[in-house]
């Protein structure tokens, strides 16, 4: 059997990951430039990815990739929420939106689910949780004016 | 023009999973507080998320996170607040799929207070 280790270096491989990326960055009207760009953070993800699973490869080291594994779970739903964000309300406002922005919308939702086969069902449902409730609790403090900004 | 055909709209509260299934476009129905009641087999195909795994979850919080925002799920808290609530515009899925333009129908149907979120595919 795999280990973790290995089982995140398959998640990351580039054979795999690049012509995903490059359907998604495809799949809208971007210039060449801004492909450039979406396929150059595709790569340096991925290179991240296989530099976490290389440094922490030792069977010792397991929990604490898990727990890395999470923690990237938790970043790229973050970046992911945040490129919905700027999609949408510009979707609203203006009728349109940059392309690049639902490229990388969709890059880092496919490392999402790629990642999730490497995380327990239980632990996908805490950490989502956890994801929306943080954020929320912000929401409704921010909405009932509770909120003080550090000058 | 809507999407959402009048006869479909005039159909509502009684629209069953056969009547759902077969239509061509997304139907979810909601709970007050969004949780999903019905969700048919376009939206599931079109989401990547089984039916099974979408009804009795949240559409919002945790089926669809893409839509938990001002734009949607307060546009829906509000109308379900207010007891009031057909709102069609247009929006992007982008959450484990392809960028996906789509239309999105709020609606509430005052006399049964049921609700419904309607998606269509839009060209780009």
């Amino acid at each position: 059997m795999l280990s973790l280790a290995q089982q995140l270096l398959e998640v990351a491989d580039s054979s795999v990951m690049v012509p995903t990326c490059r359907n998604i960055a495809e799949s809208v009207e971007l210039n060449a430039k801004e492909k450039e760009s979406v396929m150059a953070e595709s790569a340096s993800l991925s290179a991240q990815i296989v530099s976490l699973a290389t440094s922490l490869q030792h069977p010792d080291d397991e929990p604490d990739l898990y727990r890395s594994l999470a923690a990237l779970w938790l970043e790229l739903r973050f970046a992911w929420q945040r490129h919905n964000m700027v999609a949408n309300y510009d979707t609203i406002s203006t009728g349109t939106c940059a392309p690049i922005v639902l490229a990388r919308a969709s890059v880092a939702s496919y490392f999402l689910l790629r990642l999730e086969a490497l995380l327990t069902r239980q632990h996908l449902d805490k950490l989502g949780d956890s994801a929306v409730e943080l954020l929320d609790s912000v929401r409704t403090d921010v909405e009932s004016g509770n909120l003080s900004v550090a000058a | 023009m809507s999407f959402v055909p009048t006869q479909f709209i005039s159909q509502i509260p009684s629209i069953d999973r056969s009547n759902a299934d077969s239509q061509g476009f997304g139907i979810v129905q909601v709970d007050d507080a969004g949780v999903i009641k019905l969700y048919n087999q376009w939206e599931s195909e079109m989401a990547g998320v089984a039916v099974s795994a979408a009804e009795g979850r949240n559409f919002f919080t945790h089926v669809a996170p893409c839509t938990n925002n001002r734009l949607m799920f307060g546009k829906f808290k509000d109308g379900v607040a207010k007891g009031e609530l057909d709102s069609e515009f247009n929006y992007t899925f982008t959450y484990k799929m392809k960028p996906t333009n789509v239309q999105i129908r709020l609606y509430r149907h005052a006399s049964s207070s049921t609700n419904w979120v309607l998606v269509g595919l839009r060209a780009a």
